[in-house]
């Protein structure tokens, strides 16, 4: 009987272990609760960074992704304290958020030729207005403009 | 075919099997580990084990290659099953370094599956060194099968959280992901036919919005039951063709991919480089077996 209790509990015991470790880390590697695409906002955005002339450079030439110029944007945001969302920041609030993306992208290794050039953050706004998608570009930092 | 179709019959997980999965997944594991290394050496928000560092972490070049060495040793130790107790454990804390310093840089690639996949096969080798009677070649799968089943579930449980069941009607706000997913793939690779896919999926989609609902809403019960598949091997199997549909449809409509989830599942519930392999063996099988008759 008891073996067969251990045997089923075994079965088991990993998801145990995790739930408990979710209850009490929460998002901390290597525990998460999955919450991607857990609600679809009426917003969302979409960073970018230009060259001087406004042409876009692929985020493969900068060795990130967009993805993660957006996890970047919320990290800082959370850090920081500051609401975000829905077009919520301040312009100055952008600026300081925009400057540590930078910093980011720009301390990766790979990236150091590009400091030498300006370059351009943006964020794009996604919204819906009368059940049409708008979106506004929004220049949130630029490098070399202190 | 005959092989193949035992395959999914047998309860049980033979040796060449295992040994697949190890090689596929430490594959993706040291991959992902050197584009790490490669990247970063600092960080600057600590995240995870890197709160616990008061000092400033800095991984110096000669640290790196030290590490690239090492872990090409444990690899090899993970894959010929020699001194496994310890190229677990050191694969899993390893891991979690790693990962954490990912996520330090506030690259958030989603990989807690991979670093608690070790630690599940490290957990299932630490019960077969204390009980030598514990089934090793059951539950050294079975375990990592319950780190994917559980990161699933636990992911409708927080869209349930979070929307309720409102989350499937929500979904006709969908539109709004789906410019925005498919605009990341034009931020990454400058090509325009990711935001032509994004007009074409929703053109589709506004014509069909009860089947984005009825699509939805099985997306969420097959996250949501996904625990079933801790069951047997054939309920994983059968799960991971499910889940694998699941994750082509998001690709289809959101342009999302992520890695770090469906990589480990499907190495886990559907071992491809062994279905390969039986499909090979039953058709070799099948085509000497024709010879000698003729």
């Amino acid at each position: 009987m008891i073996k067969k209790i251990i045997r089923k509990l075994i079965s088991f015991i990993v998801v145990l272990i995790y739930l408990v470790g979710v209850i009490l880390f929460g998002e901390v590697h290597p525990f998460s609760k999955f919450p991607m695409y857990n609600s679809f906002a009426n917003w969302s955005y979409v960073f970018y960074v230009t060259d001087v002339n406004d042409s876009l450079i692929p985020c493969y030439k900068l060795n990130t992704t967009c993805g993660k110029l957006g996890h970047n944007f919320y990290a800082i945001c959370s850090k920081k304290n500051i609401r975000y969302g829905d077009g919520l920041e301040s312009n100055l609030e952008l600026k300081k958020i925009g400057f540590e993306m930078m910093q980011l992208l720009l301390n990766k290794p790979e990236n150091s030729l590009r400091k030498k050039e300006k370059l351009k953050l943006w964020r794009t706004i996604f919204y819906y207005k009368n059940d049409s998608i708008l979106h506004k570009n929004q220049l949130i930092y630029e490098s070399n403009m202190e | 075919m005959k092989d193949f179709y035992k395959y999914l019959n047998i309860n049980s997980y033979s040796s060449i099997e295992w040994k697949f999965m190890k090689v596929s997944f430490s594959l993706i594991w040291f991959l992902s580990f050197l584009s790490i290394l490669y990247k970063y050496s600092f960080a600057p928000t600590p995240e995870s084990v890197f709160k616990l560092i008061p000092a400033g972490f800095y991984l110096s070049f000669y640290a790196k290659i030290f590490l690239f060495l090492f872990n090409l040793l444990l690899i090899y130790f993970y894959v010929f099953e020699k001194y496994i107790w310890w190229s677990l454990l050191c694969l899993s804390v390893i891991s979690l370094f790693g990962f954490s310093l990912e996520d330090s840089n506030s690259d958030f690639d989603r990989n807690t599956m991979i670093t608690g996949i070790f630690f599940a096969q490290f957990l299932a080798y630490s019960i077969k060194k204390k009980y030598n009677e514990f089934d090793i070649e059951k539950y050294r799968v079975q375990f990592s099968v319950q780190i994917i089943a559980i990161s699933y579930t636990l992911s409708a449980i927080a869209k349930l959280k979070t929307s309720g069941l409102n989350w499937v009607t929500e979904g006709l706000m969908m539109p709004l992901q789906i410019m925005k997913t498919n605009y990341f793939g034009y931020v990454n690779d400058a090509n325009l036919e990711h935001i032509q896919n994004a007009h074409h999926v929703i053109e589709l989609l506004s014509k069909y919005s009860v089947g984005v609902m009825f699509v939805l809403a099985f997306t969420l019960i097959i996250e949501f039951f996904a625990f079933v598949s801790i069951y047997s091997k054939k309920i994983s199997f059968i799960y991971g063709i499910l889940l694998m549909f699941m994750h082509i449809g998001i690709y289809l409509v959101l342009d999302v991919a992520i890695k770090g989830t469906y990589i480990p599942m499907l190495i886990f519930m559907l071992n491809p480089l062994y279905l390969i392999w039986i499909l090979y063996i039953s058709v070799k099988e099948k085509i000497n077996n024709k010879f000698w008759k003729s």
